[in-house]
């Protein structure tokens, strides 16, 4: 039998680095080992084809650079390598510097773009119909001070909006005429809603109106907008302002006080924000009395839209009348069954009535998806999820593929969650390997540039890779794990990756490599205290050539580089809290100049919720340059002090209505929002240990002097 | 045409004549390592919008070229790890110039600029600073921040990776 050299000195053999006793021993083995020579061959050739890679002809960049120093812009170029020991603090303090100065400087330049004086954007005509040619034209402040052309950015906004977003494009080139821009498009049929943002050719410097956007409503002839315009807008406006969501759905009523579909937005916005029992049930009343009225003239021969019918079954449901919600569906499926909302209905009482009857339930999604009619993304996903119950990989394939065509990152939660289930664990990695390759991780949106786009796909490509890795590892393909996963550590700070990393790396004897990901570990500040001792007696122990104080000085930068990254600089509006006592005070007088974590919590939300156990155990573990904020709306003093006693030591708990807590963070889900000492949101996080990371990321960087500017900061003021 | 040590030295401020020279090897190590024409062209900008300010930093140890190739190396480094960004060298394989028509070296060379665009950007980096740009372990391990054996472990590694790839490629 022929011992071969370990493959590592076979490449020290090509690299000419072995003494010469070894490299003599190894060219014996070649002179009678092919396997070994191939390799040997690679490698030499490789080197070869390496260092015979042309050098790409640099590109004319000259007069711009030119042009920009002219102008007083400088960037703080690094000259020398990062810390290898001396004093931590000041010169991870530079080594911060000197990586931000040069984001900065770039970020520095699109300041103006987010900070912009108000731009104008005018339509001409400013309410137009469907299929109308509508003429733009834009005047930049301060922006754009050297194109000729560029980009108006949109979004459009069909009938029954069936996609988890709607994608961006390219409307129209804005060219330049003067001091303006110029350009047209034409308003397409099927258009209700539209917004815009304006930016250079290359998507890196952006005018969002102060992120308000513009936006076109598309008209009737009667000189009203379209009544699913404003349900279009009011949908677009809720991720991004409640307050101008909710002035849509009154307006929605004021202009259409006959259609149900107007008093259903309008409801729901005002449920949004009722903080008491008794204002929800003066709604309620309001509200039966209310469709009692459009019952009324609604019912008997009048011929009703598909839509009216529609939001008859959802205002019935609304008001909670089951009767009147049986009596509409009734109508909608005998008036208009082809309707999508009468589609799903059918779809989705189908799927009670037959969820133990899985071939049955596929076969019908099966020809309601053949049908080709626009279908909402509920039916691909109950068949999916029936799929995934009923183990059956090839029709949970199918149907996750097709929800993904209009809800990708449904599908991805879907094959995520199936990757625990060993029968269907293979096919959920092929579908992981389908959605990497297909790479489509959501449209650009308007508040982003290309780069924030290209960071955003990277991140949520990481996630993936980091599932797909983990996914390997239980299979007990250590190695393919490896790689995977190292492709997945290169975009986020993932500490269960670097956990999956370290085994992997000790499972191939690759010390050195398991090392670097324990120091991270050892660094990472969600990691439970005495976790990150045992890591740190290890590193000490196993760690080879750099000191582990090394490592851990890299590490804490990586951590520290990567959060900033995902910084965001967003100012929020003040909010109203009152304690337990009922003393009135802010969030920014709580603040009192530190780091705030404020943490929604609802005391309903059950076991879907953080808890009060969990956030007390945040709390106390939270740097002293922290500090924690409890927000809830839905619970009486007496309520919270009942449930702070069994919970046993209090975080700080206030009481904010919900129309203000809608105000500042435009939603209530539980999570956390992370604030810097000068009042800016920071993060928004749902776990305990990202909130611990980017506490300790910006105590960093506020200790060391620096600006916060990851690359997604900005310093616009709110709308 | 003048030595690159007697430019800096002598003339610190002929941007026009530094970027002539060395505008060509900033952007190749960057498009190397980010495997993105737009993220080196980046790159470029941020290099040359400061270093008339740091040229006096150079103490002549070394070559000019060297030293402004790790300069580039650190640059691409810090946007890297912000953007990263593989799919780009699939469709902009930088273009073709001064090589003999030889088609078994066009197709060797595509296939290994596709290689290296699949492999992980730490395999990559690694790769590009020893085999493309000849810097030492010691060089790479200061430049990274990591151990000399970190950066042989991780040539080895990509070594073997691009020979997956390649072999899959052809």
């Amino acid at each position: 039998m022929i011992m071969h050299p370990r493959e590592r000195s076979l490449h020290r053999f090509a690299d000419g680095s072995l003494d010469v006793r070894r490299r003599r021993r190894i060219s014996r083995h070649l002179s009678r080992c092919v396997r070994c020579r191939a390799t040997v061959s690679f490698i030499r050739r490789l080197k070869e084809e390496a260092r015979g890679l042309p050098s790409p002809p640099a590109p004319d960049l000259l007069s711009g650079i030119a042009g920009r120093r002219a102008a007083g812009e400088r960037s703080i170029v690094p000259t020398s390598d990062p810390v290898a020991g001396g004093e931590p603090r000041l010169r991870i303090a530079a080594a911060i510097v000197l990586g931000l100065a040069i984001s900065a400087t770039t970020i520095g330049l699109l300041l103006p773009a987010w900070a912009a004086e108000r731009s104008t954007l005018r339509f001409d005509p400013d309410q137009p119909r469907q299929g109308d040619l509508v003429r733009v034209e834009y005047t930049p402040a301060g922006l754009f001070g050297s194109e000729d052309r560029l980009v108006l950015r949109g979004q459009f906004r069909t009938s029954h909006e069936l996609r988890e977003q709607p994608p961006t494009t390219a409307v129209a080139i804005l060219r330049r005429s003067g001091s303006r821009f110029l350009g047209s498009f034409t308003l397409p049929d099927s258009v209700l809603y539209a917004t815009f943002a304006v930016e250079d050719t290359g998507g890196r410097a952006i005018d969002t109106n102060a992120r308000r956007l513009w936006e076109i409503m598309a008209h009737a002839p009667d000189g009203r907008p379209l009544l699913e315009a404003f349900r279009q807008r009011d949908l677009d406006l809720q991720e991004r302002s409640w307050d101008r969501a909710r002035a849509t759905a009154e307006s929605a009523v004021k202009a259409y006080p006959d259609h149900p579909g107007a008093w259903v937005w309008v409801r729901s916005r005002q449920l949004d924000e009722a903080g008491t029992d008794a204002t929800v049930d003066s709604l309620d009343e309001l509200h039966r009395q209310r469709f009692d009225q459009l019952e009324a003239a609604l019912t008997g021969d009048t011929i009703l839209s598909g839509d009216e019918l529609a939001w008859m079954v959802w205002y019935a449901a609304g008001v909670r009348d089951s009767a009147a919600v049986q009596f509409w569906i009734n109508r909608l499926l005998a008036e208009a069954p082809g309707h999508v909302r009468a589609v799903q209905v059918k779809a989705v009482e189908f799927f009670a009535a037959h969820q133990d009857e899985p071939e049955r339930l596929l076969r019908e999604f099966d020809r309601i998806w053949r049908t080709g009619a626009p279908v909402h993304w509920q039916i691909p996903w109950l068949a999916a999820s029936a799929a995934g119950d009923a183990q059956q990989p090839e029709q949970f394939r199918r149907w996750v593929m097709r929800l993904a065509e209009v809800a990708g990152r449904r599908a991805d939660l879907l094959i995520l969650g199936q990757l625990n289930d060993p029968t269907l664990r293979p096919s959920a990695m092929d579908l992981l390997r389908w959605r990497l390759s297909d790479g489509r991780f959501g449209s650009r949106s308007l508040l982003q540039t290309a780069p924030e786009h290209a960071e955003a796909e990277d991140t949520e490509r990481a996630r993936l890779l980091a599932a797909l890795g983990a996914a390997l590892a239980a299979e007990g393909r250590v190695a393919a794990a490896v790689d995977t996963l190292e492709k997945a550590v290169t975009g986020v700070w993932d500490p269960r990756v670097f956990e999956l990393l370290v085994q992997g790396y000790l499972s191939l004897g690759d010390t050195a490599a398991a090392v670097d990901f324990l120091a991270r570990l050892a660094v990472d500040p969600g990691l439970p205290p005495d976790s990150a001792d045992a890591l740190r007696h290890i590193g000490e122990a196993v760690g080879a050539g750099v000191s582990w104080d090394h490592r851990l000085l890299n590490a804490r930068q990586q951590m520290v580089g990567y959060t900033l990254a995902e910084a965001v600089a967003e100012p929020v509006h003040d909010l109203r809290l009152r304690d337990l006592d009922g003393r009135r005070t802010t969030l920014f007088e709580e603040a009192a100049g530190r780091i705030q974590v404020v943490a929604l919590w609802s005391g309903y939300r059950g076991s879907t919720g953080v808890t009060l156990e969990a956030l007390a155990r945040l709390r106390n573990r939270l740097s002293p340059a922290a500090q924690m904020l409890v927000l809830t709306t839905d619970l009486t003093p007496d309520r919270i002090r009942e449930q702070l006693g069994v919970a046993g030591g209090p975080p700080s708990v206030f009481i904010v209505t919900r129309a203000d807590l809608l105000r500042t963070f435009h939603g209530m889900t539980p999570r956390y929002f992370v604030l810097d000492p000068h009042g800016r949101l920071r993060f928004t996080s749902s776990r305990e240990e990202d909130v611990l990371r980017q506490v300790e990321t910006l105590r960093w960087a506020e200790a060391a002097g620096t600006v916060v500017s990851g690359a997604k900061a900005r310093n616009e003021a709110n709308p | 045409m003048k030595g690159a040590d007697d430019l800096v030295l002598n003339e610190p401020d002929s941007l026009d004549e530094l970027y002539e020279r060395f505008a060509p090897i900033v952007f190749r190590v960057a498009l190397r390592i980010t495997q993105s024409p737009d993220e080196a062209e980046d790159v470029v900008q941020d290099v040359f919008l400061g270093l008339p300010e740091v040229l006096h930093t150079f103490d002549g140890r070394g070559s000019f070229t060297g030293w402004i190739g790790k300069v580039a190396a650190r640059v691409s480094l810090m946007r890297l790890r912000r953007v990263q960004r593989r799919r780009a060298v699939l469709t902009r394989v930088p273009p073709l110039r001064g090589f003999a028509d030889n088609s078994a070296s066009i197709e060797a060379r595509i296939t290994l600029e596709r290689a290296l665009g699949r492999i992980s950007a730490e395999l990559r980096t690694v790769f590009v600073l020893k085999e493309i740009e000849g810097l030492e372990h010691a060089e790479i391990a200061a430049l990274l921040g990591i151990s000399v054996s970190a950066s042989e472990t991780r040539l080895y590694r990509a070594r073997k990776q691009l020979r997956k790839y390649m072999e899959d490629l052809s």
